[in-house]
């Protein structure tokens, strides 16, 4: 039983991260009024690009080479750590900080290989992600921090155990941590208002200008670990704030229970991220530091409750 | 006879006058004085500089200006008698510059009383020494590559570094390559570079028979079709001494203003995509597929392509097709007014459009700045109102939006009023129409021999001028076209001044510019 759960727990995310960008897709067209494409385009273009030739820059070193790899490693990993469906599978490497720094990691040899090619915008856009990756490292940090003291530990499977859905004390900071760490996946995930996932504007794109150079199968290792990276923030939001229907033992039905409660809460982040995408305009660059701001008042606020 | 002039023609002799075009032959030491007393009249407003050149290698400069107040056009010729040299006005009329260096690459001229300019249509591998509107240049010359270099300005100081934009983009646009200057995402300096569009159309018009040369005149900018062939038979007619009835007139309105408004919309929601409000940009694009549907119903183009014909339309449109449409643009009416509403209270959007941007009144009426463009900086210009064709006769002041605060919200507001004046102007052109006859095409029309025809007409981007010259045998021997985009890319690296580098695409967006049409 133990395997299977932990080939679930492995999958997981690889697996079904591609059907939240198709489901976001699909939304966004609906609420334009377009038919859209089908739930299942994003692996069907997954498919195609692992089959594509790729172009590498002659001026590009191994870092260009193997960012791909290591980014897409990078959520793997992590996404075998997180309290997916259970909050009994628990790794060492489940802390929070080094699911927090495994994350970075990702990022930074993803900047690194934006300015690897030489490209001005792969350049600008590396610069454009670390400013943000800078300033949402402490928010992202100390939202988690709300309930690793409320729950008394940093092991990310265990807080989600030892937070009981019904305890009306923890209402407040849990609920100030959780509108910080919304803030949060917004600006790690390369979503509104931080970036356009969808522009086609080389000066404007944050995440995307870094991917310029890539193509073929590399260009889809990146995307899939964006899709990724997507769903490992969902399931951090949803689950350690609201652990709600997560497995405490093994048993087949908990587990069940577990996957299709951590789905739906999920499904309802992606739609919340269709509709805003739909709804709002892009920020203006130099606003975004005044919300992540924010982010980090509410965590002080948070924290400050706990203490 | 001098009475029946206005004051600024009193003191010129040999004033030659042919329909609404007044024409006289200026000296070349008199030039500045001559212009800049022109230029004193309150009624005169200044077009463009054009240039001709015979086969006597003679070449003539040509300075035109409209009186707006009396619908005419006032036309000073310079020519150049065994020099290649004249004096620039650019001094007094900042606007004339860009029209100098046209004419100076084209043509081999040299403009004296300022330092010499950058290529600005050619490209670095067209050799110096070639200028492809000399009448003795075949128009099939494939020249070696000269492997020339193009110099951008340089800025230098502390952490300021370049990001070379283009001409191949990432979306599937024109090509144009923009050169940034920035200090950390703030822009110091945008130099645009275009001319990567370059098709040779003036060279090919020398070149094609008269009956094809309609056609390539839908080309110039290929979504402004219908305009340019419109200016274009507008510049024959006026030669031949065509007369459209109003019937046609009609049409001709009608069909412009669709142009107008696919093309509005396209922009509209362009501008709401490109500041990241996606259903706003979806919006646009289904509002514009709707009228070029309509078009295509109406006409089986949906571009407008060819429609116009000397002396008015070429197709038919039967009482169903007009009573169809009479009933369908409510309903995108309708679509247009919802999707607005919801865009002007989407308050993350009207954030990041206005004070972007700014283009000053000042910078604006320097250069001349026409169009959506120019009107959302205060330029109070329209064609349709100050020099009326087609059916606009009596186009009221207050269809004519005007703004001042010249940011990007401006642009996207004089459009979108716009929108509305259109559907205004063509509910009245159909309530009374009841059906069009088309014109048979004429072949064996007569024009004025060695003379000038101009057509003005008010595309979507602004002001299009057609300047159609013929020989002693009354033959089409130049054809010139000036683009509005001609004049007002040079507001667009104003307008970027001082901004951050992800600001500008939705700038750029705003101006809505053609690079075919600069390019030509």
């Amino acid at each position: 039983m133990s395997y299977l759960l932990w080939i679930i727990q492995i999958m997981f995310v690889p697996l079904v991260a591609p059907l939240g960008v198709g489901l976001i897709n699909s939304l966004k067209a609906r609420i334009q009024k377009r038919r859209g494409a089908s739930l299942l385009q994003p692996y069907r273009n997954l498919w195609k690009l692992f089959y594509k030739d790729e172009v590498i820059s002659r001026d590009a070193s191994f870092i260009f080479r193997f960012a791909p790899f290591i980014a897409m490693g990078v959520t793997i990993i992590v996404g075998a750590c997180l309290p997916i469906f259970t909050s009994t599978l628990s790794t060492p490497m489940s802390d929070l900080l080094a699911v927090v720094y495994t994350l970075a990691l990702g990022t930074f040899f993803m900047a690194l290989a934006g300015m690897d090619s030489g490209s001005a915008f792969g350049g600008s856009g590396s610069s454009r992600e670390m400013t943000i990756s800078a300033i949402v490292e402490a928010s992202f940090i100390s939202s988690i921090l709300t309930v690793a003291f409320l729950s008394g530990t940093t092991n990310i499977a265990v807080m989600s155990a030892g937070l009981s859905p019904g305890s009306g004390n923890f209402l407040i900071p849990i609920v100030l941590a959780f509108a910080a760490f919304c803030i949060v996946l917004l600006a790690e995930t390369s979503r509104y208002p931080f970036d356009n996932p969808d522009t086609h504007l080389e000066l404007t794109m944050i995440h995307e200008s870094m991917l310029l150079e890539f193509s073929g199968k590399r260009l889809a290792l990146m995307e899939w670990a964006a899709a990724n990276r997507l769903l490992i923030f969902s399931i951090l939001a949803v689950n350690l704030f609201f652990p709600i229907g997560i497995a405490h033992d093994q048993a087949v039905l908990s587990v069940l229970l577990g996957i299709s409660s951590t789905l739906l809460k999920v499904a309802i982040v992606y739609i919340v991220l269709a509709v805003l995408e739909s709804t709002i305009a892009k920020y203006r660059f130099f606003r975004l530091p005044d919300l992540l701001l924010v982010a980090f008042v509410l965590n002080v606020v948070a924290i400050g409750l706990v203490l | 006879m001098n009475q029946l002039y206005p004051d600024y023609l009193t003191q010129i002799a040999n004033v030659t006058s042919d329909g609404s075009v007044h024409q006289f032959v200026i000296e070349s030491a008199e030039t500045t004085k001559t212009l800049r007393q022109l230029l004193e009249s309150d009624d005169l407003t200044f077009k463009m500089i054009d240039a001709t050149h015979d086969n006597h290698r003679e070449f003539r400069l040509y300075y035109i200006f409209t009186d707006t107040k009396r619908h005419t056009v006032i036309v000073a010729v310079l020519p150049l008698l065994d020099t290649i040299e004249f004096a620039t006005i650019a001094n007094v009329l900042p606007a004339a510059g860009r029209y100098e260096n046209k004419l100076c690459e084209m043509f081999g001229l040299h403009v004296t009383g300022r330092g010499p300019s950058q290529r600005m249509l050619l490209h670095e591998n067209w050799p110096e020494n070639l200028h492809p509107l000399r009448k003795d240049v075949k128009w099939d010359t494939r020249p070696e590559p000269a492997g020339g270099n193009y110099q951008f300005q340089d800025v230098s100081g502390e952490g300021i570094y370049e990001i070379p934009v283009g001409p191949i983009h990432a979306g599937i646009i024109e090509p144009g390559h923009f050169r940034f200057s920035v200090a950390g995402e703030e822009i110091v300096l945008l130099e645009p570079r275009l001319g990567y569009a370059h098709k040779g159309s003036e060279k090919l018009f020398e070149q094609l028979p008269f009956a094809r040369q309609i056609i390539l005149s839908e080309k110039i900018a290929g979504d402004t079709s219908f305009s340019y062939s419109l200016a274009y038979c507008q510049a024959v007619e006026s030669l031949a001494g065509v007369l459209v009835t109003p019937e046609h007139g009609q049409a001709r309105v009608l069909f412009s203003e669709l142009e107008r408004l696919a093309n509005h919309f396209g922009d509209i929601g362009g501008i709401m995509l490109d500041a990241g409000f996606n259903f706003g940009g979806a919006g646009g694009a289904r509002m514009r597929e709707t009228i070029l549907r309509l078009n295509d119903k109406l006409s089986g183009s949906r571009l407008l392509r060819g429609i116009n014909t000397f002396g008015g339309v070429a197709i038919r449109l039967s009482r169903a097709q007009i009573t169809d449409l009479r009933a369908e643009l409510p309903l995108v009416e309708k679509d247009f007014e919802q999707v607005m509403s919801i865009a002007e209270n989407t308050v993350t959007l009207l954030n990041r459009l206005k004070g972007t941007g700014v283009l000053t009144l000042d910078v604006a009426a320097r250069f001349g700045m026409m169009g959506p463009v120019g009107r959302a900086s205060g330029q109070d210009v329209d064609v349709r109102r100050d020099f009326p064709y087609a059916g606009y006769g009596t186009l009221p002041s207050t269809l004519v939006p005007v703004e001042t605060s010249g940011d990007v919200y401006a642009r996207f507001r004089v459009r979108v009023r716009e929108v509305g004046v259109s559907f205004k102007i063509i509910d009245e052109v159909l309530s009374s129409m009841s059906s069009i006859v088309p014109i048979p095409s004429n072949k064996t029309i007569k024009l004025c021999r060695n003379s000038l025809g101009i057509g003005c007409t008010e595309g979507w981007r602004g002001e299009i001028l057609c300047v159609v010259h013929t020989n002693a045998e009354g033959v089409v021997s130049r054809v010139a076209v000036r683009d509005p985009s001609f004049v007002n890319w040079q507001g667009v690296s104003e307008a970027a001044f001082g901004g951050v580098v992800p600001d500008f695409p939705l700038v750029n967006k705003s101006f809505g510019l053609s690079y075919s049409g600069n390019d030509t």
